[in-house]
């Protein structure tokens, strides 16, 4: 009885803090929908790939969202026209390169002196990861095309144009304002409905492991420190801007864990997955899944080694 | 809509009104959960004010889609009414933007290279099926946390249970030396956050050293004279909620207290080497455990 109480207190917990940031994303989506013109997006955006998925991987520093808004975000500006490889990188590194989650990385590590490694590195890992697997969609993009996308993210056909103008004139205010809610909900419902669902698995996953089982497994074997990182971040869905405090007070691990832990976690957990399946299909979900999880690990590892190579510790400063 | 509305009209109807009053719902539990600060439980405070714009929120655009609803099923009306006539142009486009933004619960795509000639209905180029059974599971998903409100759970923080899982590896300091240990005088009152980072600054560490101080939290048992004192911290949800811990050794036997009890300890700060490690923990030599009630903050820093 008592888990059950402990169970429904974690997915409340959950459920709560990103539900306000799932009905932000909803009404921008329809506030996009009804007014992004089609065609502003491809006129602004570069037409070479890598400007434009720097571009995107850099949009959270003047769009700040929380990462389950910004699926629901993404949705419609994907309908719109945005590309898809300029989608994920935004979508990837929104949640870790915006002024809120570097600042409170920043505050979580700072009575521990390494405030600023952490900020740099998983900016650095943030950015590295999303632009690669923007790159690796793209690729993916040019052989499967618009099957890679759940209907409702199909982007319209351009030729269009002319209409979208006729109606435009002919809309009113509560036109508008109709159109805007009937969108909002539409995506409000699609998402909250992941988002419940995903909420239950991580409280469940809660309930058998604990942060500190992670800690110790992870001290009994160092070799799996980040892969057992990543998981608990997977498991966990904690918001970007509150994981840095949770990486924080695992003092005993390595940079290089902590890292994992931070620079996955906003990209890929239950919830996100979940919310993933109402935009992409699952050749896409698997593409970014695997790119994800295996440039992490390898970035991190990347991270680990240079830190053992120089003779860092890779810790909180000890006895000085 | 660009298709037959005869006998399909009553179940988008029906399947819109469900989700204007799910979503109304929960605006409303929204709302209410956070006048009547069942938050605190769930979340850390700058996290309230958020929830209480979302409920707004929420409702706000309800009734907006309540409205244009109606207005919908006002002009559905007009429109059955002159459905023999020829479907010109206008008619097309009216049903684009309806198509835009009135198919929820159904995937498809907004299609507009499809016919509007009443006649071609092809639902597979929308994807979308009218199927109220999968509406209904997904409002059903969405009525879940609605649910829990009515039954007013959660009602508590973390059972002592939990509390004791969090702090299952607790490593004993083994024994503490109390000769000139400080046992009366004005004892300052410290924070947890500020004792564990001190541990890591060898300045502040000994700025702090010695001092005779006081604090309050719950106990957890480590040994027969030792046990660790706790409160938790909670950054953003409940989920995330870590415990900040300082170990108390005392001198006389813990036998009378229980654990997860709230206490208030006075004694001597040291910073002390954990053994088979080079870091240090604060740790107060105890001279006075006593057991309090829980204080109004409650759990939380």
């Amino acid at each position: 009885m008592k888990e059950i109480l402990d169970f429904i207190l974690t997915f409340s917990s959950i459920l709560w803090e990103a539900l306000p940031f799932i009905i932000l994303g909803a009404i921008i989506a329809g506030i996009l929908e009804e007014f992004l013109p089609q065609s502003l997006i491809t006129r602004i955006l570069p037409k070479q790939v890598l400007p434009a998925v720097v571009i995107g991987a850099l949009l959270g520093l003047i769009f700040p969202m929380c990462e389950c808004g910004i699926v629901v975000v993404m949705r419609r500006l994907l309908r719109k026209g945005l590309p898809l490889s300029c989608c994920i990188a935004y979508m990837l590194a929104g949640p870790i390169i915006n002024l809120v989650v570097i600042f409170s990385t920043y505050v979580a590590f700072k009575s521990h002196g390494i405030a600023d490694q952490m900020v740099a590195l998983r900016v650095g890992l943030g950015f590295i990861v999303a632009v690669t697997t923007a790159l690796v969609v793209h690729v993916q993009y040019r052989k499967y095309g618009n099957a890679l996308l759940t209907p409702l993210a199909v982007p319209k056909d351009v030729d269009h144009g002319p209409d979208e103008h006729e109606d435009k004139k002919r809309k009113s205010l509560l036109d508008r304002l109709g159109n805007i809610s009937s969108t909002a909900i539409h995506d409000f419902v699609d998402i909250a409905v992941f988002l419940i669902l995903g909420a239950v698995l991580a409280a469940l996953a809660k309930t058998q492991i604990t942060p500190d089982d992670v800690e110790r497994f992870s001290a009994e074997q160092p070799f799996l420190a980040i892969p057992a990182m990543m998981g608990l971040a997977f498991l966990m869905c904690l918001c970007s801007e509150a994981d840095a405090f949770v990486a924080a007070s695992f003092t005993s691990m390595h940079v290089s864990a902590k890292l994992a832990f931070l620079v996955l976690g906003p990209m890929l957990d239950i919830k996100l997955l979940l919310m993933y399946t109402s935009v992409f299909r699952p050749r896409l979900i698997l593409t970014i899944t695997t790119t994800v999880t295996i440039s992490v690990l390898l970035l991190c590892l990347g991270v680990h080694l240079l830190y053992q190579g120089n003779g860092w510790s890779g810790l909180p400063p000890l006895v000085r | 809509m660009a298709h037959d509305h005869d006998h399909q009209g009553s179940e988008y109807y029906i399947e819109q009104l469900f989700t204007i009053l799910v979503c109304g719902a929960l605006g409303v539990v929204a709302i209410r959960m956070y006048q009547t600060d069942k938050l605190s439980l769930v979340l850390a405070p700058p996290f309230h004010v958020p929830v209480l714009i979302g409920g707004i929120a929420i409702l706000a655009l309800v009734a907006l889609r309540a409205i244009a609803l109606w207005r919908e099923s006002g002009r559905e009306m007009a429109h059955h009414h002159d459905h023999a006539h020829d479907h010109s142009h206008d008619h097309a486009h009216d049903h684009d933007h309806d198509h835009g933004h009135e198919d929820h619960s159904h995937d498809h795509s907004h299609d507009h290279a499809h016919s509007h000639g009443h006649k071609d209905h092809s639902h597979e180029d929308h994807g979308h099926s009218h199927d109220l059974s999968w509406t209904f599971v997904r409002l059903l998903i969405l009525i879940f946390p609605v649910a829990l409100y009515m039954l007013g759970v959660p009602n508590a923080g973390y059972s002592s249970d939990h509390l004791k899982k969090l702090l299952a590896n607790e490593v004993t300091i083994g024994t503490v030396d109390f000769s000139n240990v400080k046992t009366s005088g004005a004892a300052t009152e410290v924070r947890f956050n500020d004792l564990n980072d001190a541990a890591y600054d060898p300045a502040k560490r000994e700025s702090f050293q010695g001092t005779f101080v006081e604090l309050t939290g719950r106990m957890h048992k480590v040994g027969d004279k030792e046990f660790t004192l706790f409160k938790l911290k909670m950054t953003c949800c409940a989920a995330d909620t870590v415990p900040l811990k300082v170990r108390i050794v005392t001198q006389q036997s813990l036998n009378s207290f229980k654990d997860s009890e709230w206490v208030h300890v006075k004694g001597q700060l040291e910073f002390l080497e954990v053994p088979g490690t080079s870091r240090y923990i604060p740790v107060i030599k105890a001279t006075q455990v006593e057991g309090i009630t829980a204080p109004p903050g409650g759990d939380y820093e």
